[in-house]
């Protein structure tokens, strides 16, 4: 309490803003009797003035308070010792090859499948004895590039299968009542109005 | 087939003769047991180690006994490096010249390392391990051994003619237009799309008139959906109609990759997307010709972002922005980007262009 009135007052005295420091973002409104007193007089601010201006939201005071905190600046590099910085260059090292690994992996999967499907398809053109109809029914491309209300695409329920382990309340518990049913996420019963 | 290994023998029976198998200073040093060695027994070879590895190592106690660090330190010729990095990196890059080069980007040192991945999102597995292999079946197409595409003419076309100007003249333009598409190549398992990063854009228009608690709003609430800092964009030009006044701060927009990127769009698919009232899907016209489709989002749908509704109470209900989204694939035409989109789970509707 003290410290805050000793900067109301030097503010005063320099005739500059207060800083919004936490403690004034979320001041009991009795303090602002005492800010709304000017430096050059000592008469009480006029009734209209007061009316007219808006008290900004205590909300967006605080969204402004934490977006420009100096916490959320730019960090200081971190510096490590030696043998921290040893361990964490060998991880680096060792995460960097597990990952290309990986990608080395992918890749020579999607090549084998590649060329299963192409020797699966030179099978189907040559050598299954029907002059390649089969071949050529296989290679039409009718509606692969269109979207499921054309009859064509790719149907809504084949990403479904990334959510299924969701549940329909996000795992809040039964959808009835409470939290599940505050965090349902499909709404059947819901119906256009 | 006999004559033909008849002969390849006979060869190699003739190279045979003519290159003996051991070199001659081979036959030199070959010791057989008629000839002599020529050291006596008693002499050791130079080379040999005096001592044998298979003795134990010296005991502890006597290792103990020689150890004298303070004899080890004083006689090291210089001063160890100290344990602490003593490097400062540059605070700003200063050109590849400049002989204070900043560390690279992985180094913990670094003022632009970033630690993570923290997590592997699902989405991103899923892609993987199901979307690129089917997209790569879906869009397989079969040329037979020995298929030659036939060869196309250039796509920026000289200037053919007598005139002296066409002379040096650069290149004619492309053909119905000014704008160089991006070629399509056929699909294999080398150039199968992905997502390459996703824009948030929010233009607030309220800022221009009514301050920049729109701006700090919009800001926070870009900030908690998709955990990265938002960059800030002024007015270029003058608009009267728009009111837009140039250098006034009016939008905000943010690039997601890799991690945040995927966390974002399975917040937004799985659970914002399917919570919208009334809404048909994306617009299957949207996207630039090149595989980077658009689309927006209203206030509402942005507020029901688990992190803000969550929350909801801390943000000023009228203040949370409209959001555009734009996806940046790596596929070079839209159909390709709209598959693509359709797999993860996004719906379009109305009229297919392509």
């Amino acid at each position: 309490m003290h410290v805050s009135s000793m900067r109301t007052a030097l503010a005063r005295v320099f005739q500059i803003p207060l800083r919004p420091s936490l403690r004034n973002a979320v001041k009991v409104p009795s303090t602002t009797t005492e800010t709304t007193t000017s430096s050059f007089s000592t008469s009480v601010t006029r009734a209209a003035k007061k009316g007219k201006g808006v008290k900004p939201d205590q909300r967006i005071t605080l969204i402004r308070y934490f977006l420009y905190h100096p916490t959320t600046l730019t960090p200081r590099p971190l510096r490590f010792s030696r043998n921290r910085y040893l361990r964490h260059w060998t991880i680096h090292r060792a995460w960097n090859l597990y990952r290309a690994k990986v990608k080395q992996a992918r890749q020579l999967e999607l090549e084998r499948q590649y060329n299963a499907m192409n020797a699966a398809n030179e099978e189907l053109r040559v050598g299954a004895g029907d002059g390649g109809k089969l071949f050529r029914k296989a290679q039409m491309k009718t509606g692969v590039w269109s979207i499921p209300e054309r009859g064509g695409g790719v149907p809504i329920e084949y990403a479904r299968g990334l959510v299924d382990w969701m549940g329909s309340t996000g795992g809040l518990g039964s959808s009835g009542v409470g939290l599940g049913a505050k965090a349902k996420i499909w709404d059947s019963e819901w119906k256009r109005s | 087939m006999a004559e033909s290994s008849l002969s390849l023998r006979l060869a190699r029976t003739w190279r045979s003769f003519i290159k003996p198998s051991v070199c001659n200073r081979c036959l030199q040093t070959r010791r057989t047991l008629a000839t002599q060695t020529t050291a006596s027994q008693g002499q050791r070879d130079a080379d040999l180690e005096e001592s044998s590895s298979l003795a134990g190592p010296p005991s502890a106690a006597s290792r103990a006994n020689d150890f004298d660090p303070l004899r080890i330190a004083k006689s090291r010729k210089r001063q160890l490096v100290p344990s602490r990095y003593q490097f400062r990196s540059p605070k700003y890059y200063r050109g590849p010249l400049h002989p204070h080069q900043p560390p690279p980007p992985s180094d913990p040192a670094s003022r632009e390392f970033v630690p993570g991945p923290f997590s592997s999102p699902r989405l991103e597995q899923a892609y993987h391990n199901i979307i690129a292999p089917d997209f790569m079946t879906m869009c397989y197409q079969h040329t037979p051994p020995g298929f030659r595409p036939s060869q196309k003419g250039p796509r920026l076309r000289p200037w053919l003619g007598d005139s002296p100007y066409f002379q040096n003249r650069p290149l004619r333009g492309p053909r119905g237009g000014d704008v160089l598409r991006l070629l399509r190549k056929p699909i294999t398992f080398r150039n199968i799309p992905m997502i390459e990063r996703v824009t948030l854009h929010a233009y607030v228009k309220s800022a221009l008139t009514s301050g920049s608690s729109f701006i700090h709003v919009a800001g926070m609430a870009l900030q908690a959906i998709t955990n990265q800092r938002v960059v800030i964009h002024e007015a270029r030009t003058n608009e009267a109609s728009w009111g837009l006044i140039k250098g006034k701060t009016v939008s905000m927009t943010t690039d997601l990759k890799g991690e945040d990127m995927y966390h974002f769009l399975g917040k937004m698919i799985n659970v914002v997307l399917p919570r919208i009232k009334d809404w048909n899907g994306v617009r299957a016209t949207t996207g630039d010709n090149s595989g980077n489709l658009t689309f927006g989002l209203d206030p509402e749908a942005v507020a029901a972002f688990p992190e803000i509704e969550t929350n909801y109470d801390a943000y000023p209900g009228k203040m949370i922005p409209g959001l555009h989204v734009t996806i940046h694939t790596t596929a070079t035409c839209d159909k390709d980007a709209r598959l693509l989109l359709q797999q993860i789970g996004i719906p379009f509707y109305g009229k297919v262009v392509d």
